[in-house]
């Protein structure tokens, strides 16, 4: 009998991307089934699955006038919605409208309307996410300049309204950062986690003050909103992280009593975070 | 899902030594040399695109961007193992029944009847392959589906064999016709030539190339009396020496629990047999026939003996059998360790595969080392989830970690976990995946929700299906996500009445109250109301949504007018202005549908109608431009000199009544 | 004898299963349509017996059709001759010829996305036949009736149902009616120039869809929904254009419901939760004249007026399609097999 662990095979196929520029960000719809790209030619693409393994572009338009950094998409009931952040400073909402065929537009490809312009930060903004869906329509942003900015739709039907809730400083450069997924209903506050790519002088961050007044020179930060102070507070900065961050997320909930954060440095790293009792 | 970053470690090139469930890939383009980025798709699926951190100082046009989306290949999606997978779904879910009711009664005949349900499920699935393996002509196909057989074919002999020594109801606990039996079954090496031999009947079989190794393999498979018969073939049968062998092979005891002999008498009888055989062996009758010879060594147990025959067999279990039968008849399921030892040392064959190691570890009794060993075949889970499954139910399974505690709930649970969720992945069988899921709560139930949510909703059938699927299983949340998702979908093209039909079954005021003010903006705009079928008939569910319910009124109020009732929709027409629910931007199209009822010939508002709708027009100027203002105006004074006259009239006459 | 469950596991969930007539001799094939798949079909299959003499018959494949959707419903135009309908929005007509099953299946008649959002894709979700005519309906909310002989459309009711149809039935040769998401349903004189329904009611209370509707094969006016909800409706259209009383049957939706075509007292029920029900409809349609015109909710505990039999286990996945031929009942599930049921007695 032969060996029975072939290992396991892993198929590929290859997207020709066809940006005129580095691709910065590739990010799926919440059913895996449409794609968009983002890159420094500063246009955004949207691609459709076909259903049989191949990727047909559906959308494609100059979405900022500077280096388009990440793109992100809503929950469906939401729409089709999108949203991106640019060196340009500014980020934006957008969202695709009406059929194909109606719009007057290329043929075969979909239009989407920018809804709203973000236009609060002084700095390249670096990141962009929205909010779980449970929290209603919210938006969050961090720019260079170490500000985060978290927005509020107040009405879920007006995409053009769009509220500024909270401004975060952080004092440190900010390149990516997460929602926790977690259902804030059993007894998880909203949470977000922020990785800083500032180069790793000892001076640079050493200064940074938590907000429980003890200094901490990590390069990842845990924020959490509370209900009775109505107020983001910095409850965690990971010490062990301390290589500049390219990239993080948490990793789904699914029922676990601790959060699973990856952080992407010049390594990976899975962090167990465990809320206190 | 959550070992999405377990995998990143690949691309990101560490430098540590990768741990050994990660799986490395080569990157076939140069795009990818200078920091790559991975975006997680779903199940095992991912993208991974050349990413840079920083914009580039010179905007090239010769950028290679290649994103490479990258999916497991799944065996058990292979059509022909669908039926696998399918059928024993059924299996599984009976056994999860049966384990419920084992709670209260002993149901240890159930469970062994659904392990032999899964052995026929395995069987089938064997001969289907097989058939189908004579029908292809494409080598690489055929290689597909030989690898398949023979995983098939080690997973039934490691099931056949746990099922022996775990599952099964062994009278008095004597393992030996078991072990007989699974050998046979699995290993019917030398048994067609047997047949052949014994049909001809001929004498002189001898000169048949395969008579004796035949011969010696009946031996060791403990079929004495077709060796007997064999032996009677041979053209020196009437001799001496065949005779003394065959009387040896005759009166060898043979040990039954209902015999009525306590195992301690068969001991020493079956003990003084085998000394009689030595002495016989010794006397050197059997000099001159080497291979009668080797029939007595193998039969009183001789290492020797079995260590040089073990070359014609592929495997060392191919012995065990005749090993057990000729050294300790007695062995009970639990005492085959040390003959599994001895026959892995047999000859010089080293053979140390995956079924050997999981073989050995059975025999041992070590079902962790089993799992362990199973775990790693290629069958995506599949056989490590239901036999883990099946034992544990048993109770037949008890796991330690390193501290000591007992994980083996934890074992189970996370197989089928992993098993469920490598299911939900797949187009067509996510119901099946869902159903291990579910056995499988709180955590299954958590993912199934996460999954289920994420399914694509190409047709409404579907929709219908999942939400079906989640009442099964109690997770509203979904349902209501599926349901609000359609909405926004309606509503993306243009189907706004089943956009309010998705949100009245959400119960969402949120998607009730965004469909219905698309369907006001789109009558503003086209003055056209869509879905009037379904707003006329809508009932209690208009209370969703303030909006939604200024919709239906409105509604209304259009078919009142058409069926030229205008008292009735110049009434509804007043309670919707003075009501204010009417959003800011339908203020126009509300005032001015009373012009034509202002100018009807019978006045059908009332003079404090009229102030109504005059006072509305002053506060809300906005709205509307100063030329239809002004002509609505007009209007609304005429209206009022017409019936302040004739209400003036009417109250005078009441006061009158009053004073007088 | 007693009845006798055969399955076999074909890797498809099949949503539609039909015999396919034969002329003088008992019925050995039949056409199976799957759905929700990467991949779908319509396959001919034809039971055969491994040995001569043996009594078990097992299915094997004899054709396969490949089709770019889910299969949503399969009627016959002719005796050879099918109405397909396709969730991208198609509807064929396709012909399984007569001497070898062999053959692949022939396309006669294609309209390409027949039903649509413009350019977007939308599902045509069911259709019914009547004596070569083909009604078809889809979530756009659209009826077509086709011509199934000369393969032109004789006549479209755009924008018939604002919802999404589900459901929809020859009442006579120029009477249709529908269902739709929200158990809405819709009388429609086909001879009537206007795009207005003749009448219209919603099934039940409950906003669920109706997912399958019949009619008596005997007496065309008696007519029969099924729902999403799993219960059942019976009215007769002299009474009343809209159902009395509503039948608690099922725990989850009424996928097929058919008429034993030998004995019009027998009635064939299927549902997504796995049942496959036979009921004594003389009992059934006594019931269905409420006593004052009132919708009445009727419950199956009433055993003493209702007679149901359930012909097989409860299966742990929906039975999507089933179709009786004499003694001998087909059925399709999302467990990916085929069951046939024999020695029905009817």
């Amino acid at each position: 009998m032969g060996e029975l662990t072939a290992s396991n095979m892993f198929e590929s196929e290859t997207i020709c991307a066809d940006h005129k520029d580095l691709i910065h960000d590739v990010a799926y719809d919440f059913y895996g089934e449409r794609m968009a790209t983002c890159s420094s030619d500063q246009y955004v693409k949207v691609w459709d699955s076909d259903g049989r393994g191949g990727w047909r572009l559906s959308a494609s338009w100059k979405a900022h006038h500077g280096s388009v950094w990440k793109v992100t998409w809503a929950h469906p009931e939401f729409g089709q919605v999108i949203a991106t952040c640019s060196f340009d400073r500014t980020a934006a909402i957008w969202e695709e409208v009406g059929d194909a065929a109606s719009s007057g537009s290329e043929k075969g490809l979909h239009t989407w309307l920018k809804r709203s312009n973000l236009v609060d930060s002084r700095t390249s903004v670096t990141d962009v996410k929205f909010g779980p869906k449970h929290l209603g329509l919210l938006l969050v942003t961090c720019s260079a300049d170490g500000i985060i900015r978290i927005y509020e739709a107040p009405d879920v039907m007006n995409l053009a309204q769009w509220t500024l809730q909270h401004e975060i400083p952080t004092k440190v450069s900010i390149s990516c950062l997460s929602w926790n997924p977690s259902l804030s209903r059993v007894g998880n506050p909203p949470m977000l986690a922020v990785g800083s790519d500032e180069p790793n002088t000892s001076n640079a961050v050493a200064n940074v003050p938590s907000d429980k007044g003890t200094a901490c020179n990590g390069k990842v930060f845990i924020y959490e909103y509370s209900e009775t102070s109505r107020r983001w507070t910095r409850t965690e900065c990971l010490s062990s992280v301390q290589e500049p961050v390219n990239d993080i997320a948490f990793a789904p909930n699914l029922g676990r009593s601790f959060h699973l954060l990856a952080v992407a440095t010049k390594d990976v790293r899975i962090i167990k975070l465990e809320p206190l009792a | 899902m959550n070992n999405l970053n377990m995998d990143l470690v690949l691309f990101r090139g560490n430098g540590r030594e990768p741990a050994s469930n990660v799986k490395t890939f080569i990157l076939p383009d140069k795009c990818f040399e200078k920091g790559v980025g991975c975006a997680w798709r779903n199940g095992n699926k991912f993208a991974i695109y050349p990413r840079s951190q920083t914009p580039s100082k010179t905007a090239s046009t010769d950028v290679d961007n290649k994103i490479l989306n990258i999916r497991q290949d799944v065996l058990l999606f292979t059509s022909i193992l669908r039926k696998l997978v399918n059928e024993s779904n059924g299996t599984y879910l009976l056994l999860q029944k049966a384990a419920e009711t084992a709670k209260t009664t002993d149901n240890q005949v159930e469970f062994l009847k659904l392990s032999r349900q899964y052995r026929s499920i395995i069987r089938v699935c064997i001969e289907n392959l097989q058939e189908a393996l004579s029908r292809v002509q494409d080598g690489v196909e055929k290689n597909n589906l030989l690898s398949y057989i023979t995983i098939l074919y080690s997973i039934e002999c490691i099931w056949h064999l746990c099922e022996i020594l775990y599952i099964d109801n062994i009278p008095g606990d004597i393992v030996l016709p078991y072990l007989l039996e699974w050998v046979r079954f699995h290993f019917p090496c030398h048994e067609q030539t047997a047949s052949h031999l014994l049909e001809a009947c001929e004498r002189g079989s001898e000169d048949h190339q395969d008579y004796w190794i035949t011969v010696i393999g009946m031996v060791v498979q403990g079929r004495v009396d077709v060796a007997r018969a064999l032996m009677k073939l041979h053209s020196a049968a009437e001799t001496n020496e065949f005779k003394l062998v065959d009387n040896s092979l005759r009166s060898m005891p043979v040990y039954s629990v209902y015999g009525g002999i306590s195992t301690g008498e068969f001991t020493i009888t079956w003990k003084h047999w085998q000394a009689e055989c030595r002495s016989k062996l010794s006397s050197g009758v059997l000099s001159n026939e080497p291979k009668l010879e080797l029939i007595m060594r193998l039969i009183t147990g001789d290492f020797g003996a079995f260590s040089s025959i073990r070359g014609d067999y592929t495997s060392w279990y191919d012995l065990l059998g005749g090993w057990v039968m000729y050294t300790a008849p007695w062995a009970r399921r639990h005492e085959l360790a040390s003959a599994s030892a001895a026959c892995a040392e047999l000859g010089d064959a080293l053979s140390n595969s995956r079924l050997d190691r999981a073989i050995r570890a059975l025999l041992d009794g070590d079902l962790y080392q089993v799992i362990h060993e199973i775990q790693q075949m290629s069958d995506n889970g599949w056989f490590v989830t239901h036999l883990t499954d099946i034992l544990y139910h048993c109770g037949k399974l008890r796991i330690l970690d390193k501290h000591q505690t007992d994980v083996t709930n934890r074992l189970r649970d996370s197989l089928i976990l992993d098993y469920g969720s490598l299911l939900m992945e797949h187009k067509s069988l996510w119901t099946v995946g869902l159903s291990y899921l579910a056995s499988c709560p709180p955590e299954g139930l958590r993912r199934a929700e996460l999954i289920l949510e994420r399914m694509p909703l190409k047709t409404e059938a579907k929709v219908m299906r999942v939400m079906a699927e989640a009442k099964k299983y109690g997770l509203v949340d979904v349902g209501v996500s599926a349901c609000v998702c359609q909405c926004a979908v309606q509503g993306g093209v243009g189907r706004l009445g089943a956009g309010v039909a998705w949100a009245v079954r959400a119960r969402s005021g949120a998607a009730a109250g965004r469909a219905a003010h698309a369907a006001l903006r789109r009558y503003v705009r086209a003055r056209r109301l869509p879905a009037e079928d379904l707003l006329l008939a809508a009932g209690p569910a208009l209370l969703l949504h303030d909006t939604l319910l200024f919709l239906g009124k409105y509604c209304d109020f259009h078919r009142l007018y058409k069926d030229r009732e205008f008292k009735k929709a110049a009434q509804l027409l007043v309670s919707l202005i003075t009501s204010k629910i009417a959003p800011d931007y339908f203020w126009e199209t509300l005032l001015l549908d009373t012009l034509p009822l202002l100018e009807s010939d019978e006045p059908v508002f009332s003079s404090s109608d009229t102030y109504e709708i005059m006072l509305c027009l002053e506060l809300k100027p906005a709205g509307l431009d100063s030329e239809k203002a002004d002509l609505l105006r007009l209007a609304l004074a005429r209206n009022l000199a017409r019936t302040v006259l004739s209400e003036g009239g009417e109250n005078k006459q009441t006061e009158d009544g009053k004073t007088t | 004898m007693p009845i006798d469950v055969q399955g076999t596991f074909v890797s498809q969930k099949i949503n539609k299963v039909r015999w396919i007539p034969e002329d003088y001799v008992e019925t050995k094939c039949f056409f199976a349509g799957s759905w929700d798949d990467d991949e779908n079909s319509i396959k001919v299959w034809g039971f055969e017996s491994p040995h001569e003499d043996e009594e078990v018959e097992y299915p094997r494949q004899l054709s396969e059709y490949p089709v770019d959707g889910d299969v949503t419903q399969i009627k016959f135009t002719e005796k050879n001759k099918i109405a397909v309908s396709i969730s991208n929005g198609d509807v064929k007509v396709l012909e399984v010829s007569a001497y070898d099953k062999h053959t692949p299946l022939r396309e006669v008649y294609h309209w390409k996305k027949l039903h649509n959002y413009g350019e977007n894709e939308c599902s045509c979700t069911s259709l019914d036949t009547l004596e070569g005519d083909i009604v078809s309906i889809g979530e756009d909310g659209n009826i077509h009736i086709l011509n199934g002989r000369r393969g032109d459309v004789a006549r479209s009711i755009t924008g018939a149902d604002s919802c999404s149809l589900h459901s929809v039935c020859f009442i006579k040769h120029n009477e249709i009616i529908t269902g739709n998401l929200r158990g809405h349903m819709k009388i429609w004189d086909l001879r009537s120039p206007d795009n207005k329904p003749t009448a219209s009611f919603l099934l039940a209370g409950d906003e669920l869809a109706s997912t399958c509707i019949i009619n008596h094969p005997t007496q065309p006016h008696i007519i029969l929904a099924g729902s999403e909800s799993g219960s059942l409706a019976v009215w007769d259209l002299r009474v009343n254009t809209f159902p009395t009383s509503l039948l608690n049957a099922h725990s989850a939706g009424v996928t097929e419901m058919q008429f034993h075509p030998e004995n019009p007292n027998k009635l064939l029920t299927s549902s997504v939760s796995g049942e496959l029900w036979d009921w004594n409809m003389e009992a059934m349609t006594k019931s269905s004249k409420g006593p004052d015109g009132q919708l009445a909710w009727l419950s199956l505990d009433d055993k003493n007026t209702m007679m149901v039999n359930s012909l097989m286990p409860k299966l742990h996945k929906a039975i999507n399609t089933i179709h009786c031929d004499k003694g001998r009942i087909l059925c399709g599930a999302d467990n990916e097999a085929i069951y046939l049921i024999k020695n029905l007695k009817y």
